[in-house]
C-alpha cells in the first residue's frame, strides 16, 4: 500500500494567527493532511469560524493576546498537557506597520517586535519544553517575510522583525537539531488577505502596483500554506535551518 | 542585592531549567538521570545563578556536580537559601 506523501497522523500542531489570513488556511491545509490542532488568536469569534473549515476532529482553539509575553505560558501549557504531546508549530500571528523612517517610533518598533519576533521565541521555547513536545521528532514553521532579505521603503520596523525571526530560525534550527526538532520559516511575498487589505494602510491601486513587481504575479495563500504543510510534515526528515522564499520569483530578480 | 530563596522555589527552577515536572525531580537527582542537564541546561543554569543569585559557577564548579544537592550547595553557602 503506498503511503501518502504528507500525513500528520494525528500529531498536534499549534498555529497561531489562525483567526484568518494565512493562519487560517494554512490550518485548513494541516487538518486536510490529518494534523490535529490547537488554534491561537486573538478573535475568539473568528476562531470558531476557523474551526468551522477544518477537516477532521480533536482540534481546539484558544483565544490568547500574544502581547501578553507572561500569560502565554500559564495559558497555553495547561491547554496543550490535555491535548497530548505537542509535534509542531506553526507561527503565523504578525502585524505589519508601513511607516517611513521618521515615523518609526521606539514604541511601534518595539510592538512589532514583540510580536513578530519575541511571542514566536516564547511559543517555541514553552512547546519545546521536553515536558510538552513529543519525544522522538517535532518541526517549527514560522512564517517570516520577503521583507526579512529584501529592503524596501517604509517596512524599516517590519523588515527588521522579519530579519530577526530569520536569524532565530536558524540557531533554534542548530540548538534543536540534537532533539530531532526541525526548524523553518517560510518567507511569502504580498499575499492578498484581510491583514493585507485592512491593516496595511495601502489603497486598492497600491496593492495592485505591488503584485506587478513579481514576476510570477500574484500568488495565493494555498501556495504558501503547501509549503508549510510539507515543511512541517513528519515525513520531511532533512530540512531545517531553511527559509523557503514563496514568493512568485520576487527575490530572485 | 540577591534575594533569599525557599529549597521550594530553587526545586521549582531547576524543573524549570532542566525541563522535568517538578515532582520528576528531587535534591537526590543525579545529573546523569536527567536529560536536560546537558550543555544548554548548564547555559541556562549559569543564566538563572547570575541573574537571580549574582553567582557566577565557574567551569571547575560545574564540571564537579553531580547531583542536585550540589547546585543547593552553591546557594547555601551563598547564605541565599531560607531553612
Amino acid at each position: 500500500m503506498t503511503k501518502p506523501f504528507i500525513d500528520f497522523e494525528q500529531r498536534v500542531v499549534v498555529v497561531t494567527g489562525a483567526s484568518g489570513g494565512l493562519g487560517r488556511v494554512i490550518a485548513q491545509q494541516l487538518s486536510q493532511l490529518n494534523a490535529r490542532l490547537l488554534l491561537l488568536g486573538r478573535d475568539g469569534p473568528r476562531l470558531q469560524e476557523t474551526l468551522g473549515v477544518l477537516t477532521g476532529c480533536g482540534h481546539e482553539l484558544l483565544s490568547l493576546d500574544l502581547m501578553a509575553l507572561d500569560a502565554i505560558k500559564p495559558t497555553l501549557t495547561p491547554v496543550l498537557k490535555r491535548m497530548g504531546p505537542v509535534y509542531g508549530l506553526c507561527h503565523c500571528a504578525g502585524q505589519v506597520l508601513f511607516r517611513p523612517l521618521n515615523a518609526t517610533k521606539p514604541q511601534a518598533l518595539n510592538e512589532l517586535m514583540q510580536v513578530n519576533l519575541t511571542a514566536g521565541v516564547e511559543l517555541a521555547r514553552i512547546i519545546c519544553n521536553r515536558t510538552l513536545v513529543t519525544a522522538d521528532e517535532g518541526s517549527l514553521v514560522f512564517i517570516s517575510s520577503v521583507c526579512g532579505d529584501a529592503g524596501s521603503p517604509g517596512q524599516i520596523a517590519y523588515s527588521a522583525s522579519k530579519g530577526a525571526v530569520n536569524a532565530a530560525v536558524r540557531s533554534m534550527a542548530i540548538e534543536l537539531a540534537a532533539r530531532n526538532i526541525k526548524v523553518n520559516a517560510i518567507s511569502p511575498g504580498a499575499i492578498r488577505t484581510d491583514m493585507t487589505e485592512t491593516k496595511s494602510g495601502l489603497s486598492a491601486q497600491q496593492i495592485e502596483a505591488i503584485f506587478e513587481k513579481y514576476p510570477l504575479k500574484e500568488g495565493s495563500a494555498d501556495d504558501v500554506a503547501r509549503t508549510a504543510a510539507f515543511l512541517l510534515a513528519p515525513q520531511n526528515h532533512w530540512i531545517t535551518g531553511e527559509d523557503i522564499k514563496v514568493d512568485g520569483g520576487y527575490c530572485a530578480q | 542585592m540577591s534575594e533569599k530563596v525557599s529549597l521550594e522555589d530553587l526545586m521549582a527552577m531547576f524543573a524549570e531549567i532542566f525541563e522535568v515536572e517538578e515532582e520528576d525531580i528531587s535534591p537526590q537527582s543525579e545529573k546523569d538521570d536527567i536529560e536536560g542537564w546537558d550543555s544548554m541546561g548548564v547555559l541556562s543554569l549559569m543564566a538563572e545563578y547570575d541573574s537571580l543569585f549574582d553567582i557566577a559557577l565557574t567551569p571547575v564548579q560545574l564540571e564537579s556536580f553531580k547531583t542536585v544537592n550540589d547546585l543547593i550547595d552553591v546557594v547555601r553557602s551563598a547564605g541565599l537559601l531560607v531553612e
